[in-house]
């Protein structure tokens, strides 16, 4: 063990800074969970309690059917524990998403370390990657909810990190394939760039590989086996039912545009080929790439979607912005190998993920977001050290402190101030306050009505209530629609309607949007988002 | 060979640019038709359609277009008269003036030797690089696009680049450098985004020449002289008080309400916890600050360049402004002129950095016209990063003649060929069909119409809904410009428009289709939505509806 040095205490503070601006109010903001959030969290503790899913499934390996959406089995897996030992609720489920958050922030030390071995300013390049990684707003958002693409991330970067470490110490081999594994059992998109990043990691430790087969070998052999689990679910029907769903592929418009412009040139034969629909999916396939490199996306408002960006700040720190274009420049001027390994890495975690409509998507391609770490922290390392005298050195590197520790300060303060208030319609509020409503005055009723109009109720009611498993298997309404989702009608007490009021046997509760209130009913309570505006109204 | 190849690639540019040059675009837009119109006037009065003497700043739709392009369409209206090939003659020229211009600036750029040589650095011809960028830009989209319609932009584009070659060259010569200030001082009158750019780009030429600059002051002298001189008759014109009507019509920062709507709700939510940190952060110079950097930051998007640009006036059907294939080029290009060092690195990377200037403030970014002054630098880092390409992959197609250097050679020749194929197809054969929307077709059919069937009427009333009718009509008519300013000229500003009227045409609005006298005496000719019923239709190309004409 090496002894502990100044930089260690400088890692210290970086990861306490990290776990506080990664866990402080985790259950309060974002102000409520989100549907998926709510169903991990209900998959979890009907593991911990039966050993088996929402669906009675006995300990699903390969993937939770949940929604129909067919989530990934590890961060269900690693929310059990919390479930079990702290109870259900809303820090609990956000605990494993946060603290691999707080762990990313070690391990990208630990592997911008590795990556760097032989720079002289390895430890400072390791350090401030690791200290922009803690106030990056993209990597806080998510790691403050339940993201399975966050604990995917952690894998992600652990096993780049032990590929790595296998040049050295060749028994790292054995293990090192695993985590990349694991990341396939936790997110979508991994599926497809944890490969990709695998195999170009290959090429830069080939040498070292070649040296050590024995432990590649077998390395890959347990990968594998640990793999073969879940190889079904990778290939079936409900797996590329989602895939189509989201897919541009199967944009119409596309062929009909090529069609009409063929018309126009006859269909002449040089016509069919560059008006060629694969042509006009190619296009799209690059737009959609692009979006996700977008000024605007990257340092701006960020992704459009106010669950993983407050909308005042970028996805990345504005004030990264000039260091980013620096760090890509001087990296490749300086290590041209490591610098093609990074963009690989760049681009491979937004390929996959750029067959899909939505874009860009900064949780689809947050395997990418060390990448921007590394390179700002090579820029600002390369900035600083191209001085010479020490002096203006460290007042430039206190300036950049400034600067971002600036940029932080502003995104925290909305995100604490104002975020929920702003968005606590994005994260589906209102259903906590319905079900903590309907549980006050269950026995004075008979039927609970509850409206779909947030979304999913069915599990917000099994959550809030720690419904167990047998009593919902034996009471519940419910099928999977033509479209391959799982829809709940009603379980125990509890009826849900897209509708207004209607016939309901017995004394009835019902919570509803404020439009679909009748006019002289009994109104027990008016649910508000913390905006004020009413977003649900109980009444009899 | 050099001058051979020069010769061609200028050939090359004129074909690209005059080759169906009334056609395509398939008409001209209303800032086209404005300036042909006040051309004419000019060449038959002396006047604008305002009756302005020789104007300063062409107040058109109160736009208040730079004049310099008006005046170069003058002596081509004179000679060739009055329609659409004429009114882009001077763009196409300018566009080849800029061709053959790139071709000495990158000379002139590249002639320094490498500072320090350092390892790693290819060598490579500064004339091959030359010829490459001049043909680059030939063949742009970006170039093309505007070097084939009567926007005032490109004339600029123009001038900064002799501007350039001649402040090279001016610093071991007078006439260079006086040469020099008077196109600077040109390319102020040229267009709007030139005002902020070009004296920007002084002081960065400046700066990188410090030394030989200031090493015989004749020559900053004389640079001077010139180009106050030059620009003296425009003086009064950039300090009056429309161009900064212009500045907040355009600009982002003036829908206060709706930019600050946010911050607002939080600095009162700060307020009433006394938040103090909060009401810095929340202060509105915040947001002001973001959405300037939000537009300039938008014209580094690789999307907007290589896929899908902006307006649909600004590229051809399913194309950006660079073609795709140049995208990796363009990248290594910047490293390695950034590696490279010196006086070429320093100017290129700051003209990248301060071009989207003028255009951040404004309310549509990213924006293709504005930005065209980073032309062509884009074109220089491509040409570069094709060199690098060929430098570092010399030793496989030169000595290991294989099929593995043979079929990836051939896969990339082939990709960008028909990348540039597919780019002019999609120009010259499909923008008239999908974007004859765009450019306001329809007019020409219009005029036509009325022309012949006036005998029958008393009047024709032309909607305004039509956006800017009475130019075009007096475009189309090629209407009397004396007889027209005895008539009044154009009334504008407020809702003067609907008072304009010539001839027997009327300009109004036609509001409620019923209402109006279905007599027999008047000739309507309206928008789709406008007039409904039975009525002779022009049709846009691609079949939609753009104008209804009946009784």
């Amino acid at each position: 063990m090496k002894r502990f040095t100044w930089y260690h205490g400088i890692l210290l503070g970086i990861i306490a800074v990290a776990a506080f601006v990664r866990m402080v109010n985790l259950g309060t903001n974002p102000p409520a969970i989100s549907w998926d959030e709510a169903s991990i969290g209900y998959n979890a503790y009907t593991i911990s309690t039966t050993g088996r899913d929402e669906h009675g499934t006995f300990l699903p390996l390969d993937t939770f059917a949940a929604f129909g959406d067919y989530k990934p089995p590890v961060p269900v897996y690693l929310t059990v524990p919390f479930v079990a030992l702290l109870g259900l609720n809303e820090t609990t489920v956000r605990l494993p998403s946060a603290l691999s958050g707080v762990l990313t922030v070690l391990v990208l030390y630990l592997l911008v370390l590795e990556l760097f071995r032989t720079a002289k300013h390895a430890q400072a390049l390791g350090l401030v990657a690791a200290g922009v990684l803690t106030i990056t707003p993209w990597h806080i958002m998510l790691s403050r909810a339940a993201f399975e693409a966050n604990i995917a991330l952690l894998f992600l970067v652990t096993g780049i990190w032990f590929v790595l470490k296998a040049r050295e110490s060749p028994v790292f081999f054995y293990v090192c394939w695993l985590p990349f594994v694991l990341g396939i059992y936790t997110f979508n998109s991994t599926r497809y760039a944890g490969p990709l990043i695998a195999g170009a990691l290959m090429v830069i430790v080939y040498k070292s590989a070649m040296a050590a087969k024995k432990q590649v070998l077998a390395g890959l052999v347990i990968a594998c086996i640990v793999l073969v689990p879940i190889l079904p679910h990778l290939v079936s029907k409900q797996a590329r039912l989602r895939f189509e769903e989201v897919s541009i592929f199967t944009d119409l418009r596309t062929v009909l545009m090529s069609n009409t412009r063929r018309h126009i040139d006859n269909f002449s034969w040089f016509s069919s080929a560059l008006h060629n629909r694969r042509v006009g999916y190619a296009r799209e396939y690059f737009i959609h790439f692009f979006d996700n490199l977008e000024p605007r996306f990257l340092f701006i408002k960020g992704d459009g979607n106010p669950k993983f960006s407050i909308q005042d700040t970028g996805q990345l720190l504005l004030v990264s912005a000039p260091f980013i274009v620096y760090g890509w420049l001087t990296v490749f001027r300086d290590y041209p190998v490591i610098a093609m390994f990074l963009l690989w890495w760049l681009l491979a975690s937004i390929a996959p993920t750029a067959v899909a409509r939505e874009t860009p998507h900064a949780l689809r391609i947050e395997n990418g977001l060390p990448v921007y770490m590394i390179v700002t922290a090579y820029g600002i390392v390369m900035s600083v050290v191209a001085l010479r005298k020490s002096r203006i050195r460290s007042v430039l590197f206190t300036v950049y402190c400034l600067l971002f520790i600036g940029n932080f300060a502003y995104f925290w303060h909305n995100f604490m101030s104002h975020y929920p208030k702003e968005y606590s319609g994005e994260w589906q509020y209102g259903y906590k306050q319905a079900i903590t409503l309907a549980k006050a005055h269950k026995n004075e009723y008979d039927t609970i009505v509850l409206t779909e109009s947030i979304g999913r109720p069915y599990i917000y009611a099994l959550f809030y209530e720690q419904y167990p498993l047998k009593r919902f298997e034996e009471t519940r309404d419910a099928s999977f629609d033509a479209a391959g989702f799982y829809n709940v009608y009603g379980f125990g007490a509890y009826r849900f309607t897209k509708e207004g009021v209607g016939a309901y046997t017995g004394k009835t509760l019902y919570i509803l949007p404020p439009k679909d209130v009748p006019l002289g009913v009994h109104i027990i309570e008016t649910i508000r988002l913390l905006n004020g505006t009413a977003v649900l109204v109980a009444f009899e | 060979m050099k001058k051979i190849a020069l010769i061609g690639i200028i050939m090359l540019a004129i074909g690209l640019r005059f080759w169906q040059l009334g056609e395509v675009p398939v008409s001209p837009d209303w800032d086209e038709a404005a300036l042909g119109y006040n051309a004419y006037s000019i060449l038959k009065t002396g006047r604008d359609e305002y009756g302005t003497f020789l104007p300063r700043a062409l107040r058109s739709f109160d736009d208040y277009k730079p004049p310099l392009y008006v005046y170069l369409a003058v002596p081509s209206v004179a000679v060739f008269g009055l329609n659409t090939w004429a009114v882009r003659l001077p763009a196409a020229v300018m566009g080849v003036f800029a061709v053959l211009g790139t071709y000495f600036l990158v000379a002139e750029l590249f002639k320094q030797p490498h500072i320090k040589t350092k390892k790693r650095i290819s060598e490579f011809s500064t004339q091959a690089l030359s010829l490459l960028t001049a043909f680059l830009l030939a063949i742009s989209p970006w170039h093309l696009q505007f070097s084939r319609i009567a926007f005032e932009a490109n004339t600029g584009v123009t001038f900064n680049i002799w501007g350039l070659v001649a402040f090279f060259r001016g610093l071991q010569s007078l006439p260079w450098m006086a040469a020099s200030a008077f196109f600077f001082g040109l390319s102020l009158y040229a267009y709007h985004s030139e005002r902020i750019f070009v004296p920007l780009l002084l002081l960065i030429v400046s700066v990188v020449c410090r030394k030989e600059l200031f090493a015989d002051r004749r020559k900053l002298l004389i640079g001077i002289v010139v180009g106050l001189l030059t620009v003296l008759p425009l003086l009064p014109v950039v300090l009056d008080k429309t161009s900064v009507t212009r500045l907040k019509g355009t600009s982002t920062l003036s829908d206060a309400t709706g930019l600050l709507m946010r911050s607002v709700a939080k600095l009162d939510d700060d307020q009433k916890v006394g938040n103090e940190i909060g009401t810095i952060f929340d202060n509105r110079r915040i947001v002001y600050a973001k959405t300037l950097l939000d537009g300039y930051l938008s014209h580094f998007s690789l999307r907007w360049l290589f896929l899908v640009g902006d307006n649909d006036r600004h590229h051809a059907p399913d194309n950006g402004l660079l073609y795709f294939w140049e995208l990796p080029f363009m990248v290594w290009g910047i490293f390695s002129v950034w590696r490279r060092g010196g006086r070429a690195a320093m100017v290129l990377l700051s003209w990248v950095l301060v071009a989207p200037l003028a255009a951040s403030p404004t309310s549509e970014t990213p924006h293709a016209i504005r930005t065209l002054v980073i032309l062509p630098v884009l074109q220089i880092f491509i040409a570069s990063g094709v060199m690098e390409f060929l430098t570092h992959t010399k030793k496989y197609y030169e000595k290991r003649r294989t099929v593995f250097v043979w079929v990836p050679a051939g896969v990339l020749v082939t990709a960008v060929f028909l990348n540039i194929l597919f780019y002019f197809h999609m120009y010259y054969v499909h923008l008239n069909h999908e974007y004859s929307k765009f450019w306001q077709y329809g007019y020409a059919q219009a005029v036509e119409y009325a022309e012949s069937h006036k005998a029958k009427y008393e009047k024709i009333v032309v909607s305004t809904a039509l956006e800017q009718p009475h130019m075009f009509f007096l475009f189309y008519t090629k209407y009397d410009p004396v007889k027209y300013l005895a008539s009044g000229g154009t009334s504008s500003g407020g809702f003067a428009e609907v008072k304009n009227r010539f001839d027997m045409y009327e300009f109004r609005p036609i509001s409620n289709w019923a209402k109006e006298l279905h007599d027999g005496s008047i000739l309507y000719i309206g928008s789709p939505r406008e007039l409904p019923g039975d009525a002779y239709t022009i049709t846009y190309l691609n079949g939609d509806d753009a104008m209804r004409i009946s009784e």
